[in-house]
């Protein structure tokens, strides 16, 4: 390697984090996530790069220094330290936003369902429960001086089934709230099975809904069944209908068994083709609760129906989206757990993971980490579990230390991983295999929407997330 | 499980050396779609997407301008060699339509999955939809009267409703046989198809409904029409054998069966009635076409001119004149209700699929076998523009550096910023971006030997791209 001879030429400095993608023969994706830039180039630029980063410059093969000047637009040369979007939890946890775990039981017996909803016992939140966790995030919210808070119904089972305390829990939360200038921000996770004075008070009140529906009507029926045994396609396509008749804003969520693959492509066609949702998560089916010793479906086979089921989807202007998948939002969480979740059980136990709703969860001396306090209002938090949640984070990881996908995929789901590798260091998993792949084409998509030769964004200003206490780093 | 540790960080990379100069590989294809790519399939679909007239400029000795001279049919000459290879689709164009207010031609392809729609008067690709993810061929497109919907209806067995300009897909609508032609009402409220199922279905527009499937034609009924008063639906029919050379009239909304035409002697590939309603003109498989008086259904004429048979046929937005596509690859003009031939357009080299008036009247659009669309000028049958897409042409851009300087254009984005980016010497610029320094069409050599006519920045020091917004 040639060292510079002439002093008088600078020695650019390498100022971005560099991956380096194999796309095909000779050819490799230069990928800067921190600086939102990609090109795809030879092996002359990625051998130019690796010898700058080690402090070498190699003048020769960029004689009239426009392969420098170039890196310097995309601030991969000089152009000082990057930010890394990291951010830290630190403290006694003070969430705006609350979870409620409102039910076990359900109107469906998916077959695939991770929480084995309809095979466990039923527990149900009562009210007061609901309130507690309520009162609780109210009062960060005023001492945060929020303009509001916000609360997800989830949980093993289908919410609206206790529709009881879903709708006296928002009705309590905007009483409260309203004297002190707080918005009330409601949202909802449901099957779907719904009555039309539920979907009424669902259009009027919630700011939207995430929908399991798993495509046509055959797959539906077969896949996600009524307690009674019957399809369930026509209460779902009744409910989807009447949101779209009322303008309401509702995602879709598609969930594909190894069986359910091949038809990929179908579901999602059906659903661009008759529905107004403009993305859909699509997610390979867990192998947990009842799908626990199923057949796996993070193959191959799936990247290979995904693509084409985002093609479909494409023909309608709509995309469809992994959720490990998302290059141009940069962070060091991949979810809540590491950013101190607060999501209640029926018994108003704290758990950092939608994941884990129960006591009786084979993780959950992972995940639970609050109770009620009983001295008080509020909740007592075991700090040391809380800080094992938070050192999740993808900057920790040190499986994840040389993979491209680290910055935006954030270390993937911990509760998928502990199932994966049990309590050892996180080891990878196939679901690693699929983020990449989806990466990578996301990845090549920014470059072909910039004008097909490279991509490079300003990276965006970050905002702190309204939960907890977070120091930017 | 183990799973292999990712090793992506900055590395130094096996290469044999035969590179030694860094090169950007441009990548323009979403690799769900199409992984692979090159730089030819880059520029051609980056570069240069338009109408030729810059080429047409420049050609004054071309067969396009020898067309201008033509005022019969006798006209023989082959287009001009440098206009050979552009091309509008992949495969055959089976339609062309203007919209109602002539600001868009939308074109549909056989055994090719897109349609695509350009500017008018600016001939340039603005949308193209992959209709379909398999292979099938779009066999008709139809606006609606209000502009807002374009229809089309396919060999897969679907009709599709598509928003214009936008592109987006508003309905699909399963019909369960393949669809030859699709029409709609003049109140936009009905949408036609004739069905290669011996019927003819009247479907509710916008929810995409079926209010009444027709019988009555015993073969594949390849061609409907509406009376201007819409009451009237006219279907023609044909095929291998059955009633080949029906021509039916249907009452609308009821679709019942008002007079059956037995005039032609073979299969009846197109109707269109006059503006005033008043004549019905059809084409056949027999060479022939024929002018009925409505709404008694008499023979007015028969017209005989074409050598092979009578794809497709329109009427000018006055009803004077009428123009007819024909698989001896001639366009013909007749006057009406004379039915004398006035013009034989002679430039295409393959058969004509389809011809339409643009709202003015002034220009008649052609699709045709060879691939290509033409506009032509109507009052002097003069090639007024060829549409065309580089993505589907096979043109060389290192052979057409004029068609290069022609084509550059520079956008300017929404909200008016600028951002200057520096590319390496040598690297083709990005889709739409105007190169601000000496990017010199044909004038780049690189150090791996490469030729190159592409638009290259072939600057001694940096060159300066400006980034498109749109």
């Amino acid at each position: 390697m040639n060292q510079p001879t002439d002093t008088s030429i600078a020695t650019p400095v390498l100022s971005a984090e560099i991956f380096i993608i194999p796309l095909e023969a000779e050819k490799w994706i230069v990928y800067a996530p921190l600086r939102m830039a990609a090109f795809i180039t030879n092996a002359a630029t990625v051998n130019f790069l690796a010898d700058l980063q080690q402090g070498i410059y190699s003048p020769d093969i960029d004689k009239d220094g426009s392969l420098v000047e170039f890196l310097r637009r995309l601030e991969i040369l000089d152009a000082g330290s990057e930010d890394k979007p990291i951010t830290i939890f630190g403290g006694d946890p003070e969430p705006t936003d609350v979870t409620l775990f409102l039910t076990t039981a359900c109107n469906l017996r998916c077959t695939y369902c991770y929480a084995s909803a309809g095979d466990t016992p039923v527990r149900t939140m009562p009210l007061n429960v609901a309130k507690r966790g309520l009162d609780f995030v109210i009062s960060n919210a005023v001492r945060k001086r929020c303009s509001a808070i916000e609360i997800a119904y989830h949980g093993g089972g289908e919410p609206t089934v206790n529709w009881k305390t879903l709708t006296a829990s928002y009705d309590y939360a905007c009483a409260k709230s309203k004297p002190k200038d707080i918005k009330v921000i409601a949202s909802t996770a449901t099957n779907g099975v719904l009555t039309d004075t539920q979907i009424d008070w669902i259009v009027a009140n919630l700011k939207g809904v995430s929908l399991s529906i798993d495509g046509s009507p055959h797959v539906q029926d077969r896949n996600r069944p009524l307690a009674s045994g019957k399809g369930s396609s026509e209460r779902v396509i009744h409910t989807l209908k009447r949101f779209d008749e009322a303008g309401f804003s509702y995602g879709l969520r598609v969930t594909a068994t190894k069986d359910q693959i091949s038809e990929l492509e179908e579901s999602v066609d059906y659903l661009c083709a008759n529905f107004s949702a403009v993305r859909i998560q699509v997610e390979p089916a867990y192998q947990m609760g009842r799908w626990k010793n199923a057949p796996s479906a993070e193959t191959d086979e799936f990247i290979t129906a995904y693509r084409k089921a985002q093609n479909r989807a494409a023909q309608y202007d709509k995309e469809i989206y992994y959720s490990a998948a998302r290059v141009g939002m940069l962070t060091n969480h991949f979810c809540g757990i590491t950013q101190d979740s607060f999501a209640l059980s029926p018994d108003g136990n704290v758990s950092a993971c939608y994941e884990v709703f129960s006591e009786d969860n084979d993780w959950a001396k992972v995940f639970f980490y609050g109770k009620n306090d009983q001295g008080s209002d509020g909740y007592t938090f075991d700090i040391n579990k809380l800080e094992h949640l938070r050192h999740q984070a993808v900057q920790h990881r040190d499986y994840c230390k040389g993979c491209y996908a680290k910055w935006t995929c954030a270390g993937d789901c911990y509760h998928k991983s502990l199932t994966v590798n049990g309590k050892s260091e996180f080891q990878g998993s196939d679901r690693c295999h699929i983020t990449r792949e989806f990466t990578k084409d996301q990845i090549l998509a920014k470059i072909v929407a910039s004008g097909g030769i490279f991509w490079h964004e300003q990276q965006p200003v970050q905002s702190p997330t309204a939960s907890g206490k977070e120091i930017l780093v | 499980m183990k799973i292999k540790v990712p090793k992506f960080q900055l590395a130094r990379v096996y290469s044999d050396d035969s590179v030694k100069e860094a090169e950007l590989y441009p990548f323009n294809s979403l690799p769900f779609t199409n992984f692979k790519t090159n730089r030819r399939n880059f520029l051609k679909s980056g570069i240069a997407i338009g109408t030729v007239l810059p080429l047409l400029g420049l050609a004054k000795n071309t067969n396009a301008s020898k067309s201008s001279s033509t005022q019969n049919a006798s006209t023989n000459s082959k287009p001009d060699t440098n206009l050979d290879s552009l091309f509008a689709h992949y495969n055959s164009v089976s339609s062309v339509k203007f919209s109602p207010d002539g600001k868009y031609l939308a074109s549909g392809s056989y055994t090719e999955e897109t349609i695509k729609i350009w500017s008018i008067p600016e001939g340039k690709l603005i949308k193209t939809k992959n209709v379909y993810w398999k292979t099938y061929s779009v066999n008709t497109i139809a606006f609606s009267p209000g502009g807002k919907i374009l229809a089309s209806g396919s060999h897969d067995d679907a009709i599709k409703l598509w928003s214009i300009p936008e592109g987006i897909l508003l309905k699909n609508i399963a019909v369960e046989t393949p669809v030859n032609t699709v029409a709609f009402s003049p109140d936009g409220k009905i949408l036609a198809s004739a069905c290669k199922d011996n019927t003819v279905k009247l479907w509710s527009i916008p929810e995409g409904i079926l209010i009444k499937s027709i019988s009555g034609h015993y073969n594949d009924v390849n061609t409907v029409a509406f009376s201007p008063d819409g009451k009237i639906l006219v279907s023609g029919s044909g095929g291998n054998g059955g009633d080949s050379e029906t021509i039916k009239l249907w009452s609308i909304p009821e679709g019942k069966l008002k007079r059956t035409i037995n005039g032609h002697t073979d299969c009846v590939n197109t109707v269109t009635f006059s503006p005033n309603g008043k004549i019905l003109a059809s084409g056949s498989c027999s060479d022939r076409i024929k002018i009925w008086s409505m709404p008694e259904g008499t023979l007015m004429k028969k017209i005989d001119g074409h050598t092979d048979d009578v794809n497709t046929i329109a009427f000018s937005p006055d009803g004077t004149i009428l123009a007819s596509g024909s698989s001896d690859d001639t366009i013909k003009l007749w006057s009406i209700p004379e039915g004398k031939l006035i013009k034989t357009i002679n430039e295409h080299t393959d058969d004509i699929y389809t011809v339409a008036f643009s709202p003015d009247g002034k220009v008649l659009a052609s699709g045709s076998g060879d691939n290509t669309i033409k506009l032509w000028n109507v009052s002097d049958g003069r090639l007024k523009a060829r549409l065309y897409d580089l993505e589907a042409s096979q043109i060389d851009l290192s052979k057409e550096p004029s068609s290069v300087k022609g084509s550059s254009y520079t956008f300017k984005s929404e909200t008016g910023q600028l951002v200057t980016y520096t590319l390496p010497c040598g690297a083709p610029i990005p889709t739409g971006a105007t190169c601000t320094c000496n990017c010199v069409p044909g004038s780049y050599t690189g150090s791996s030997g490469r030729t190159s006519g592409e638009t290259y920045c072939s600057c001694n020091k940096v060159c300066s791209c400006v980034p498109v917004y749109y």
